[in-house]
């Protein structure tokens, strides 16, 4: 039966269609279209791999008609930069982008919008934002802190070694693929061993000993040397005594100066940057690295060792256990701005299908179930979509455990006197005694031993929390 | 009939004419001043505001002076600043009295020294980090292959706590030896000439004459240059922080390295301020003792 | 005033031409204060896999493309005129105003002067970091954050004590009288300024702007928590893009390229007027 239209109904049927045209993704809602105009200001991190994703900006300001404006701090002094700007409640900024490491500071400081208003927002979050296919993981470990949501990610990864392949099988060292189980501490070691050659200038072996880096280069080893029964008491016990200085830490601690023998001389201060370059110019046969970094750092165009490296997880501590770190990045919003809702209008389409498509193809952070699944970038980027099992069933979004004094725990506890260890300036038991006594310092100064404390959940201990379906925070 | 007694009497007039400048020092200068003190006496960490707040008196002060980094810190910093400040005042000494003589090509020779002192000193430390680089680094190269001829491991410069330290006194001498010469040059070039043609007459050696005219007329530039570079010695931050942050251990952790720990890794407010007026104490009282010791020695200087 | 040849050298260094050792401590000195220099302008024509090829290559196929990155992508001409607005006002106002207060400082006795004195130079003496903070609420508290007012304003207070503390021993070293024998014809006291004291400081004053240009230019603490994408000036940019987890030495070079590069050709022109400014006064 043909369906009449009336005059009118035609044409205004035929005119919506022509404004509808260039939005035919996205039909814009009434409270969209109330924010065209808006300028949203963001404190950034200069990354490489993040700009894939804000490349794409031109195309958010076209389609919504708002402006963001973005300001860039280097790494070092993003987190000093944000919360100057956030403890003077300046809400200069409508936007930070925020370190899953740094999340609780925040967040318990109350510099943080909850979001989860927002995504059940349908006028203001699109379908293309698809909630739930965010991996359950990425998504409450990146942005929840006690039980509420505050962070969206859009860059997720691990820490992990990468070895030359090529020498590996030169040698007849069996190239592990990651998670298949072969890669343990003694198989790392022997392969260290057997690819270190000093005459010919190569370690078998490159990280990070320096102090700023130690959250990433010891913890994975402090999670993969416990025993069953002491998972979930890498720092601190149920009752926040701190317990660090635990034989199985002393374990770790004493295989990681292990290493030593097989790293390059003079590498007392060295930082992530010498171990990329070290390792580029074939001068380690090893290294660690972070995923995020490799495509930039390793598999440019160009690089001589483009293609020639296998990326490994860290190895398997002696009672079999894998190390679950995890890494993002998210987008929060400032409890300070004054457009909230223009910021959200701005996350919801970052953090959507379609951008996080077009950054993951480039090298950019896996957060999304179809990302991983996406046949082409997971030929274009192996080594981040090659996360997918850790990011679906085992990361531990607390490894570096989610309290606000991570930032100076990592930097002036751990990294100090690890350093120190690394530097021969203290044994491995005098710098975990070290750690353990200040570690109590610092988190008696917070208040948690006071009477009545609050303190933050552990969840850790039971990682099932962070499996709920991301539509089901509230 | 107006003289310049006759202004000088007029006894606002120069408050007048240093109203502007006092005015901005003082809007600039008081309230941090003042904030820090306020800080200082009690106990915010800014990224905790929950904590409740405490008045805490001296004890903040207290609480450093008793803290083993402070003794640590002392002795950094005071290696640095001294060893850093005597090369630099008698290199750059050396090469004004050099500069005294006529020179073929003298122009570009004092170009080419004065360019480390025009560049940021971010980029200064940036420039030497990649230098000494490893691997990558040209001064680490070539010093590797010169250590190998005698046998010779290749030279830690960053990553030893025992050179870490030269060589951020090095990088400092680099960037800011130029600056001493360029102010004890323009000094020496303008000496009036009589001194030295009556120790002529009297046939006096040439490190006499140096001793007993030239050291002595040059007072005012040695004070201005040594005060500026001391207290800035004192403070240098954007190089340490970008070549060895402090590191490795805490060998190279200066004064400022610490304050900015405080300040902007603990988020330690009160901390912070309180260390940094310690600093400001010391400055002060070195910057006095300067002025004395070269005031009170020279008539010529008393106005 | 003219100068012989013998005021220039003093006695007891004979004039010596072809004394080898000193040419060859300068062109020691020459070379290590170059070089670095020099080799980090050649990376910047340099890919970034060239940066790190050792023993170096000093022949090769130069490639402009660290410059087109770090001007295309990061926009640093921006920060770069940012970075010109800012330090050429900073510098206009602090000379100005401190020269004023250099000469009062210099011409009056009046009670308290030297304590004036001393507490102006007090002000060189806070650690930037320490102040942060406080300097941070004040320009919240007027909206001066990411303002071209603010920072153009603190960097005037901030170089005002080397200002005055510079001229100050300058203005000294005028003799009082020619200002009186102005005064004497019937000059005002601002006449007799302008037209007998500013000519004779004119060589100081330029060395002085100089000192002060380089310094607000190359300032970094300061511009990092104050600017923001309105007013931020080079330094914080280079380390924002050349520096991330590691550190990019093309970029590096091509960014030290465009921050060294105005200051140095700038100090080229200006050379020979800066010593000499710095030395005039001087003369008794």
């Amino acid at each position: 039966m043909p369906v009449k239209f009336t005059r009118r109904q035609a044409t205004m049927l035929l005119s919506s269609a022509v404004i509808a045209a260039p939005y035919i993704a996205r039909a814009k809602s009434a409270a969209q279209a109330k924010l065209e105009g808006a300028t949203v200001n963001m404190l950034a991190v200069q990354f490489a791999h993040h700009n894939h994703l804000w490349d794409q900006i031109p195309e958010f300001t076209k389609e919504y008609g708002i402006k963001v404006n973005i300001e860039f701090a280097p790494f070092d002094q993003t987190r000093e930069k944000t919360l100057l700007e956030m403890s003077k409640k300046t809400g200069r900024f409508d936007l930070f982008t925020t370190d899953v490491m740094w999340l609780a500071e925040y967040a318990s400081a109350g510099y943080l919008e909850p979001v989860a208003k927002y995504v059940k927002n349908k006028d203001l979050t699109t379908e293309d934002f698809d909630v739930n296919d965010f991996v359950p993981r990425i998504y409450s470990g990146t942005g929840v802190y006690n039980d509420t949501l505050y962070n969206i990610p859009f860059d997720a990864g691990s820490v992990g070694v990468e070895f030359r392949k090529d020498w590996m099988q030169a040698k007849g060292i069996a190239v592990p693929e990651r998670f298949d189980g072969k890669w343990t501490h003694t198989a790392m070691y022997d392969a260290i061993k057997a690819l270190h050659d000093p005459d010919k200038g190569v370690a078998g072996y490159v990280t990070q000993p320096q102090k700023w880096f130690w959250g990433w280069t010891l913890t994975p080893l402090l999670y993969a040397w416990q025993r069953p029964e002491t998972i979930g008491n890498e720092f601190v016990d149920r009752d926040w005594n701190v317990t660090i200085a635990s034989p199985e830490n002393l374990a770790a601690l004493k295989w990681y100066l292990s290493l030593r023998e097989f790293t390059p001389r003079n590498d007392g201060n060295f930082g992530y940057g010498e171990v990329v370059s070290t390792y580029q110019q074939s001068k380690a046969a090893g290294g660690i690295h972070y995923t995020s970094f490799i495509a930039d750092a390793f598999e440019a165009d160009g690089m001589p060792i483009k293609g020639r490296s296998a990326y490994l997880h860290h190895p398997i501590g002696p009672y079999g256990r894998l190390d679950p770190f995890f890494g993002s990045w998210g987008l929060s919003i400032s409890t300070d701005s004054r457009q909230k809702e223009a910021a959200w209008t701005f996350i919801q389409w970052a953090t959507g299908r379609k951008a996080m498509e077009q950054s993951g193809l480039k090298g950019g952070g896996l957060v999304r179930h179809s990302q991983y699944q996406n046949k082409d970038i997971q030929a274009a980027m192996k080594w981040n979509a090659d996360l997918y099992p850790l990011m679906l069933k085992f990361a531990d979004p607390d490894e570096r455990i989610r309290i606000p004094e991570w930032g100076e725990f990592s930097n002036e506890i751990l990294g100090l006197y690890g350093n120190k260890a690394w530097l021969n300036e203290m044994t491995p038991e005098q710098a975990l005694e070290a750690m353990e006594k200040s570690f109590t310092k610092l988190l008696k100064k917070g208040g948690y031993y006071a009477k009545g404390a609050k303190n933050p959940k552990q969840n850790w201990r039971d990682l099932s929390y962070y499996d709920r379906a991301p539509a089901d925070w509230t | 009939m107006k003289t310049i007694v006759g202004i000088q009497h007029r006894s606002f007039f120069p408050w007048l004419l240093m109203g502007p400048t006092l005015a901005i020092l003082l809007a600039v200068g008081l309230f941090p001043f003042g904030y820090s003190l306020y800080l200082a006496s009690t106990n915010i960490v800014l990224s905790k505001p929950y904590l409740p707040r405490v008045f805490m008196g001296l004890q903040q002060y207290q609480d450093l002076v008793t803290d083993p980094d402070f003794l640590n810190s002392l002795k950094i910093t005071a290696t640095f600043t001294i060893s850093a400040v005597f090369v630099e005042f008698w290199a750059g000494l050396g090469l004004a009295l050099l500069f005294k003589r006529t020179i073929v090509g003298k122009s570009v020779y004092r170009l080419g020294i004065l360019i480390p002192m025009v560049i940021p000193p971010v980029v200064v430390g940036l420039i030497w980090k990649y230098l000494l680089y490893p691997h990558s680094g040209l001064v680490t190269y070539f010093t590797t292959q010169v250590a190998a001829i005698f046998g010779l491991p290749p030279v830690p410069f960053l990553s030893s706590p025992q050179t870490a330290l030269a060589t951020l006194i090095f990088v400092d001498v680099w960037q800011w030896t130029p600056f001493m010469f360029l102010i004890l040059h323009a000094g020496l070039s303008s000496l009036p000439n009589e001194p030295y043609e009556a120790a002529d007459i009297d046939g006096a050696s040439r490190f006499r004459v140096f001793r007993t005219i030239t050291l002595p007329l040059l007072k005012q530039s040695i004070l201005i240059a040594l005060i500026i570079r001391t207290m800035d010695a004192f403070r240098t931050y954007d190089t340490i922080a970008i070549l060895t942050q402090g590191g490795p251990g805490n060998a190279t952790q200066t004064f400022n390295v610490w304050l900015t720990n405080l300040g902007f890794i603990a988020f330690d407010a009160s901390r912070a301020a309180a260390l940094s007026l310690i600093m400001f104490v010391i400055i002060l009282v070195m910057s006095f003792v300067f002025i004395q010791i070269f005031t009170k020695t020279d008539p010529l200087l008393e106005r | 005033m003219t100068e012989s040849k013998r005021v220039i050298v003093s006695p007891k260094s004979a004039p010596v031409e072809n004394n080898w050792w000193v040419h060859m401590i300068l062109v020691t000195v020459f070379m290590i204060a170059v070089i670095p220099v020099l080799w980090v302008v050649m990376t910047a024509f340099m890919t970034k896999t060239q940066t790190q090829v050792m023993p170096p290559e000093i022949f090769f196929k130069p490639s402009f493309n660290a410059f087109g990155v770090i001007v295309r992508q990061f926009g640093m001409l921006t920060f770069m005129a940012h970075s010109i607005i800012i330090a050429v006002a900073s510098t206009f106002f602090s000379v100005t105003i401190g020269t004023f207060c250099a000469y009062a400082l210099a011409r009056f006795s009046f009670p308290g002067k030297e304590d004036v004195s001393f507490w102006i130079l007090t002000n060189r003496m806070m650690p930037a970091v320490a102040v942060i903070l406080p300097i941070f609420m004040i320009f919240q508290t007027f909206g001066l954050l990411d303002t071209f007012v603010g920072i153009i304003f603190l960097y005037t207070a901030m170089q005002l004590p080397f200002v005055v503390w510079m001229l100050k021993g300058y203005f000294e070293d005028i003799p009082r009288e020619f200002e009186e024998v102005a005064l004497v014809d019937g000059d005002t006291w601002l006449g007799a300024f302008r037209k007998v004291v500013l000519p004779l400081m004119r060589p100081s004053i330029t060395a002085a702007s100089i000192f002060v240009l380089i310094l607000s230019w190359n300032e970094y603490a300061f511009a990092l928590f104050l600017t923001g994408t309105n007013t931020r000036t080079l330094p914080p940019s280079v380390v924002t893009f050349t520096v991330s987890t590691e550190v990019s030495f093309d970029l590096l070079g091509a960014a030290a390229v465009i921050i060294a590069g105005p200051i140095l050709l700038f100090v080229v022109f200006v050379q020979k007027q800066f010593v000499r400014g710095l030395s005039m006064g001087m003369v008794r």
